[in-house]
């Protein structure tokens, strides 16, 4: 076996094996359905070890060349492998991982922001439409605090009218007062003009009663006069009651009209605030409905933004998967560059520890799908797994 | 009063969905990229409850956990560790350095909330 044959053979199915990992990467990351590209990695895997071992058992050194590395095409593309092609794949593929990550980051960003808005849409819309613990926010509250207020309103403009309408009760029992008064009056000047003619004639009685009669004369005349200070008091209370009468009259006109007015006014009131209430009822009523509505969509977005945070943590995973692969594909690089310079320096093959650099990978993993990919065996869905310590 | 949860992750895109879940139930969330991160951020406030991921750069989610309940004051801080490793040792790990829960990525809001609550109540 000449020694091309030989690196050919002992690079070939490390190749394979590289190949089967960037399968995974390219596709398998980004389906979740990596076991045919994986099963190629670990075929690949295996036959690499299987030649490693035959060629193990060969001598590993090789006879003196006589030529320098430069005429072993196989060692330079080796090293070109390790140094050049393994470092633009990692880069490549950490490119992918980063513009994912970040483009995730972003939309994972705007998504919380926009499930923030949304939430507090529901919950101002819940609060409208009835949906809070604080009932006097809600509308049903707000219309039956207004009922409320309203009412009392009226009570009170009724309470109004009613103390108005004792009061034209009042002012009508004044009337009748003063119409007593007025005859009062008309009596008080009836008997003093009685009084006045009854002193004329005491006074004539004892003109002819002579110097007898000058005595009661004296008193004739001061009676008669008396009498006729009472006529004219009575005439003056008749007309200040007369006065006051007609004060009186106009006052309760002025009040009756107003209290007519009044009662109108109060009955408008109350018929307008029924329109009112009952406009507010059914608008009360149908933003109950409303509500009953915005609680099932509510709910149903609820779910759909649980759906999408699950949904969205694909990255991380992705993102990770990505991180171990390159990481490896960059320590495959450098084992074959090594190889390549070793075989130089030394004419040695120094064989490429693909089993070590599969134990680097395995150890890398975090997930049971990595696990279950490395081995080709189904992983256990570990999602939503919760421990209680 | 809204409860206080550190959510230490260093993908910017699982703090955003923890985010979602626990602002949406009324949590005040504070974020760090890393372990030393939240450390340092720390700074003596009160924090009810502490979200880690495992697997971060800079200082893992365990070795936080470890220098978290050197500290006296969160000692007693219950720490969910929220991460994509499943494996049975990280596991012990995590329970040895003293977390309370183990919830393996990706989460259902639900269920990380189902988990938030119990152990900020406890």
């Amino acid at each position: 076996m000449t020694r091309s044959v030989q690196l050919q053979l002992m690079l070939l199915p490390s190749a394979v094996a590289l190949a089967g990992c960037v399968g995974i990467i390219l596709y398998g990351a980004a389906y979740w359905s990596i076991l045919p590209a994986c099963l190629g990695g670990i075929a690949g895997s295996l036959w690499s070890r299987v030649l490693l071992m035959r060629l193990s058992r060969a001598p590993a050194r090789i006879d003196p060349p006589s030529q320098t590395h430069q005429e072993y095409p196989l060692v330079a593309s080796v090293s070109a492998f390790g140094a050049d092609m393994a470092p633009v794949w990692a880069r490549q593929i950490e490119t992918a991982r980063e513009q994912t990550e970040h483009a995730i980051s972003a939309l994972s960003g705007d998504f919380a922001s926009l499930v923030e808005q949304l939430d507090e849409a529901i919950r101002i819309a819940s609060r409208i439409a009835g949906d809070t613990p604080d009932e006097e926010q809600t509308v049903s509250g707000l219309f039956a605090a207004s009922d409320r207020a309203l009412q009392q309103v009226v009570e009170t403009l009724r309470a109004v009218l009613e103390e108005k309408t004792a009061l034209m009760k009042e002012l009508g029992g004044l009337l009748s007062f003063t119409e007593e008064l007025d005859k009062m009056a008309r009596d008080v000047a009836s008997v003093a003009s009685q009084t006045n003619l009854l002193a004329l004639n005491a006074a004539i009685e004892a003109a002819r009663a002579g110097d007898k009669g000058r005595g009661f004369a004296v008193v004739a005349d001061e009676v008669r006069k008396l009498s006729q200070v009472s006529g004219e008091t009575g005439q003056r209370i008749g007309e200040k009651v007369r006065i006051i009468n007609q004060a009186i009259t106009s006052a309760f006109t002025a009040g009756e009209a107003s209290h007519d007015k009044d009662s109108q006014a109060v009955a408008v009131v109350e018929t307008t605030l029924g329109k009112v209430l009952a406009n507010l009822r059914a608008l009360a009523e149908g933003m109950t409905v409303a509500g009953e509505e915005l609680r099932q969509r509510s709910a149903r977005i609820q779910l759909q933004v649980s759906e999408a945070i699950v949904q969205l943590q694909f990255q991380d995973r992705t993102s990770q998967i990505l991180a171990h692969t390159v990481a490896n594909i960059s320590a495959t690089g450098a084992a074959f560059e090594q190889t390549a310079e070793s075989f130089r320096e030394t004419q040695t093959i120094a064989l490429i520890d693909i089993p070590a650099l599969l134990a680097d990978l395995e150890h890398s993993y975090a997930m049971a799908e990595e696990r279950g990919n490395h081995s080709g065996t189904a992983a256990r869905n570990m999602e939503n797994e919760v421990t209680f310590f | 009063m809204a409860k206080t949860i550190l959510v230490v992750d260093d993908s910017a895109s699982i703090r955003q969905v923890v985010g979602i879940a626990l602002k949406g139930a009324g949590y005040e969330v504070i974020e760090a990229v890393n372990g030393q991160e939240a450390l340092d951020s720390l700074g003596g406030q009160r924090i009810h409850l502490v979200i880690s991921d495992v697997n971060m750069p800079v200082m893992d989610g365990i070795t936080f956990l470890k220098k978290l309940k050197e500290k006296a004051e969160y000692k007693f801080t219950p720490v969910i560790m929220l991460t994509t490793e499943s494996a049975e040792n990280k596991k012990a790990e995590g329970q040895a350095a003293g977390a309370k829960a183990w919830v393996v990525k990706p989460f259902q809001p639900q269920q990380l909330l189902g988990a938030v609550s119990k152990l900020v109540m406890a």
